[in-house]
């Protein structure tokens, strides 16, 4: 199905709803208007469609065009006078998860590509059925049955492989389903051996729906997840058009129906893996879950986790990060249930932003852990040599810190990528719905994704045998003006070059003994800049923040101050002491440690750019008034060297007020049991 | 740009569609159909939570060479709910070898030389919980019921719904009561409290037998005695020590004495639903509940995120573009009055409105 003119594309997250409009102009897709708002799924209103027409009716009134029929349906196709589009495209991550059961005949092979099957879609795997779980036959029957599963995915066999031992459990699948409520019997997925899938289409025919799709592992250490993805993805459709009546309405009206939203992150991750040449990794950080796309070398790595998550699924992302991976990220004492209660209350209140300092760490700290756990259940660390040459990060908390500097500081410290990284956000959910478009208009998705996304800037990352304090790598800094000036990054530290987007710097990077940039200790690089500059990272690969408290306290507030050049915020002293109920670590004195911090920071706060703190004003260094005093500036130079930096990029200076930014964009065989047994009879 | 805030519907007199459904696990049916005029006590939905199933491998402890066979040898009907003990297959039902039900529970299946029982389900029953009117059927799943009355949702319950009279703590708070199980004040009552629950509000609770309890907040470390209670405990603003919001409070204090019904649903994600109180109320046909409301200018609104939780205020401005939080964060804010010259930004996010 393609289609030529104005494309429609909303994305219902668990909180936002959000539209994006796209439509040609001169020759290409572009997106001409975007909105959003609070989705209206669950109390008070419960109908997502109620937060859709509040967007398109926004769009009308802004003059945008006209998006609603006097009936209140999007008006499709396009007509003459502009009003309308020709497509309407959905795709969601809100609702709840799609509860999967996997049924296999081992788990490190066929279940491993059962689940990998399932990283498309927003599933809980609820149970693993296999030959090794030690579990009989009444176990088993009683775990699919108690676990209540909307899709039983059923893998294993080579193909001209083994049929005995997965037919049986097949048949125990079978005689577990006929037991279960007929309206609550799952969607069954069938990818195993295909010499089975006549018989499997007997034993379901009748019982429910069941979907055959090809062998997830035709052949020993092959896998092919292509036709069970999509399988999946139709199982999702049909699960929320059969089960949650909310989203039915909304599948019927969608041009591809209802689609996951990471469906849409693995297909932009691996085209723009394509076109670029480049690793990709897709990070999206929400509400209700956590998804990451990794594309590298014609491999992707899929995983979507319902679990984790910064509002709905704050409760249970601290349930299974736990409370210190959250607690190593706080520059203070957490009181007792501190961190219980701020997840508790996030995920009653998902949509609620931080307003203090205290809030804000703690805010943060559940993103850096929610992440980092993320990329553990994928081994995307620094460990296995995760590299990716591109970051798209999405989700409000990665993209609406309203700092971009900040924005790369959070990706830097949860990722803890390798070598080089081009940096981009996603602060309107473009990447959830470009994947779903390409299925109705491939030259919009072309199109529309080299030009959809907020260019964060690069992150260099150091690792190695860095030592705290001592030289980690030097600079030697060109500009576009044919200006030079030198620098140098210690251990333990950031350093963060102001440089806007489509400017550019010739950077020589000179590591010390011990130290690389990914494989390299020399390097000549052109970089381009962007919304938060160049961020270079001498923190080394993998680091945690101290787990001393005071030296924690330092650490946290200055790496800040660092990235984004705004004031260290201050700790209060009483942030240090220790709760009477707790007596996990022991603090020094909180007076001398935060003494020690203030006497400290001035000296820490630049080794290149060795300027006070300015008031929080914004931006300051970055205003073109300030570039205006232009200095050519040398290592020797201690003085204000930030602010000739600036200047010496001045051309093309950051706009002073990152909000105007933010708001513009740039833009079935016979059951074993009767089939008219309804437990619901006996009521 | 037009900001639909998020709503918590606090009322003294409104008119709204009440939903109940089963919980997501349950199966049942519904008792009532469109149109019908329910009461606070009627059963509208009844339904029980699938339980285990136990395999009798019947043939084999029958030496039975044929498992067909097996079908003359029962001694109970199929989908017939026995006791544990009972001789459910045997070729006499007084002696010989016999098979005996291993549990209390159904005979699900019978087949293969199998006979499959199921646990003797919970069958529960959900009461309408308001006087109105059934305005829609969900399938098997649930209705709704068109209502008017006073109503308070709140953020988090422990799943239990009580009718009782609505009843204000002593000045002192519930702690200063003696936990005395004969006094009969405070008995099937619902109180409020406006302090956070503590351990001591807790047991004096269980002692003088509380119908319900409404608080502000509660310390996390409570959540597992608390879902263990029978009373129903609803708190109106979250975890933690937080004070009852003004509204909240204003409202309980209107309606003291009133019948009211307190459903204290424990919050699931998406869920329609959200634990509340409501108490029913005659009179002429109310204005219904507004749930489209934009925030503009004299908005009424409640902040829900500190610094300033809890608190009631105007808005005095919806400025254009991000404003620079104390934290560093920069996001689109109102400036909202909030009395006595306290005029501050807050995140649009953190704002409620109640529906009115």
């Amino acid at each position: 199905m393609t289609t030529s003119g104005a494309l429609l594309g909303a994305e219902f997250g668990s909180v936002w709803t959000r539209v994006l409009l796209l439509d040609v102009v001169d020759h290409e897709y572009r997106i001409i208007a975007r909105s959003e708002g609070l989705t209206t799924i669950g109390a008070p209103i419960n109908d997502v469609l109620v937060g859709l027409r509040r967007q398109l009716r926004e769009m009308a009134q802004n003059g945008v065009r006209n998006l609603l029929d006097e009936n209140n349906r999007i008006i499709t196709p396009e007509r003459e006078d502009r009003s309308g589009v020709d497509s309407f495209i959905a795709t969601t991550s809100a609702g709840r998860a799609l509860r999967a059961l996997l049924v296999g005949l081992l788990p490190q092979t066929s279940l491993l590509a059962a689940r990998r099957a399932l990283s498309r879609t927003t599933v809980e795997i609820v149970e693993q059925i296999h030959l090794m779980d030690g579990r009989d036959e009444e176990q088993r029957l009683n775990a699919i049955i108690l676990s209540r599963p909307d899709l039983i995915l059923i893998v294993g066999g080579t193909e001209g492989g083994a049929q005995e031992r997965l037919a049986k459990l097949v048949k125990e699948v079978q005689f577990a389903v006929a037991l279960i409520d007929r309206n609550q019997r799952p969607v069954i997925v069938y990818g195993g051996n295909q010499a089975l899938a006549e018989e499997v289409t007997e034993r379901f025919e009748g019982l429910c729906e069941c979907i055959l799709t090809s062998n997830l592992m035709p052949a020993v250490g092959t896998m092919s997840l292509d036709g069970a993805q999509s399988a999946i993805a139709t199982a999702y459709d049909a699960f929320f058009k059969r089960r949650d009546g909310r989203f039915s309405a909304l599948g019927r009206l969608s041009a591809v129906g209802l689609r996951p939203s990471a469906e849409s992150y693995a297909l932009l991750a691996q085209y723009i893996q394509r076109v670029h040449g480049q690793s990709v990794a897709l990070v999206d950080l929400g509400s209700a879950s956590a998804s990451v796309a990794y594309a590298e070398g014609g491999t992707l790595q899929l995983r979507t986790d319902a679990r984790l998550g910064q509002g709905h699924s704050a409760d249970t992302a601290w349930e299974d990060v736990g409370e210190a991976a959250i607690a190593a990220w706080l520059p203070f004492h957490p009181q007792p249930y501190e961190i219980q209660h701020y997840v508790l209350n996030k995920s009653l209140r998902p949509a609620t932003i931080p307003v203090t300092l205290r809030e804000l760490y703690l805010e943060h700290g559940l993103a850096r852990a929610n992440l980092r756990a993320l990329m553990a259940e994928v081994q995307l660390t620094p460990r296995q040599g995760f590299a990716p040459q591109r970051i798209l990060a999405c989700g409000s908390t990665l993209t609406r810190t309203g700092d971009a500097f900040h924005s790369l500081l959070l990706l830097a410290d949860s990722l803890q990528p390798l070598g080089i990284a081009e940096v981009y956000a996603d602060p309107y959910s473009a990447a959830a719905t470009l994947g779903a478009i390409a299925q109705v208009n491939s030259a919009a998705f072309v199109q529309v994704s080299e030009t959809a996304f907020t260019r964060l800037g690069v992150l260099v990352s150091l690792h190695g045998n860095i030592a705290p304090e001592r030289r980690a790598a030097r600079l030697k800094i060109k500009t576009e003006d044919g200006e030079t000036l030198r620098a140098e990054v210690k251990g333990g530290h950031l350093l963060s070059l102001p440089l806007p987007a489509n400017a550019h710097l010739e950077i020589v990077l000179t590591t010390s003994r011990g130290v690389r940039v990914g494989r390299e200790t020399r390097l000549r690089l052109k970089l381009e800049g962007g919304e938060g500059g160049i961020l270079i990272d001498a923190r080394g690969r993998a680091f945690v923040p101290a787990q001393d408290l005071a030296a924690r306290a330092a650490q946290l507030p200055l790496w800040y101050h660092e990235a984004t050049d705004r004031p260290a915020p201050e700790i209060p002293p009483e942030w240090l002491m220790v709760s009477t109920h707790q007596d996990d670590e022991t603090t020094s004195n909180a007076d001398d440690v935060l003494d020690d911090l203030r006497g400290e920071q001035p000296r820490r706060r630049r080794r290149l750019f060795s300027s006070a703190p300015k008031p929080d004003k914004g931006r300051g260094r970055r205003t073109t008034q300030e570039a205006k005093k232009t200095t050519v500036v040398t290592r020797s130079d201690d003085d204000d060297l930030e602010d000739e930096f600036a200047a010496l990029i001045g051309e093309k200076p950051s706009a002073p007020d990152g909000a105007a930014k933010g708001q513009t964009g740039k833009k079935r065989a016979t059951a074993p049991l009767d089939d008219d047994m309804d437990l619901r009879d006996l009521l | 740009m037009s900001y639909f805030p998020e709503q918590r519907i606090i009322t003294s007199q409104g008119h709204f569609e009440r939903e109940t459904r089963l919980p997501a696990e349950a199966i049942g049916v519904v008792l009532m159909t469109e149109g019908r005029a329910v009461d606070v006590r009627d059963k509208v939905l009844r339904g029980f939570v699938p339980s285990r199933h136990v395999i009798i491998e019947a043939a084999q402890e029958l030496r039975l060479n044929d498992p067909a066979e097996l079908s003359k040898l029962l001694l109970v009907k199929e989908r017939v709910v026995v006791e544990k003990g009972t001789a459910i297959a045997g070729r006499d039902p007084k002696r010989g070898k016999r098979i005996f039900a291993p549990i209390d529970g159904l005979i699900v299946y019978v087949g293969g030389g199998r006979i499959i029982m199921q646990a003797a389900p919970e069958v529960f029953e959900l009461e309408a919980g308001v006087r109105g009117t059934v305005s829609a059927i969900y399938g098997n799943e649930g209705l709704s019921i068109s209502t008017s009355g006073a109503i308070l949702q709140g953020v988090w319950g422990n799943d239990q719904r009580r009718i009782a009279y609505l009843r204000l703590e002593p000045a002192d708070g519930v702690e200063v009561l003696s936990p005395d199980s004969l006094d009969q004040a405070y008995r099937n009552e619902i109180v409020v409290s406006t302090r956070p629950i503590s351990e001591r509000a807790l047991y004096i609770a269980e002692e003088r037998n509380f119908a319900g309890l409404i608080a502000p907040s509660m310390s996390a470390n409570l959540i597992p005695r608390v879902m263990a209670m029978e009373m129903a405990v609803l708190l109106t603003e979250g975890f933690g020590n937080l004070t009852m919001s003004e509204q909240a409070l204003a409202l309980l204090r209107e309606f003291e004495s009133y019948q009211a019904i307190i459903d204290a649903y424990k919050p699931r994600r998406s869920a329609a639903r959200r634990p509340e109180l409501v108490i029913p109320r005659a009179g002429d046909a109310p204005q219904a509940v507004d749930l489209h409301l934009v925030l503009r200018r004299n908005s009424k609104v409640r902040v829900v995120r500190e610094p300033y939780y809890g608190q009631q205020g105007r808005v005095v401005d919806l400025p254009r573009g991000l404003m620079t939080l104390p934290n560093g964060l920069r996001v689109a804010c109102a400036t909202v009055d909030l009395g006595l010259g306290e005029v501050v930004q807050i995140p649009l996010a953190n704002l409620e409105v109640s529906g009115r």
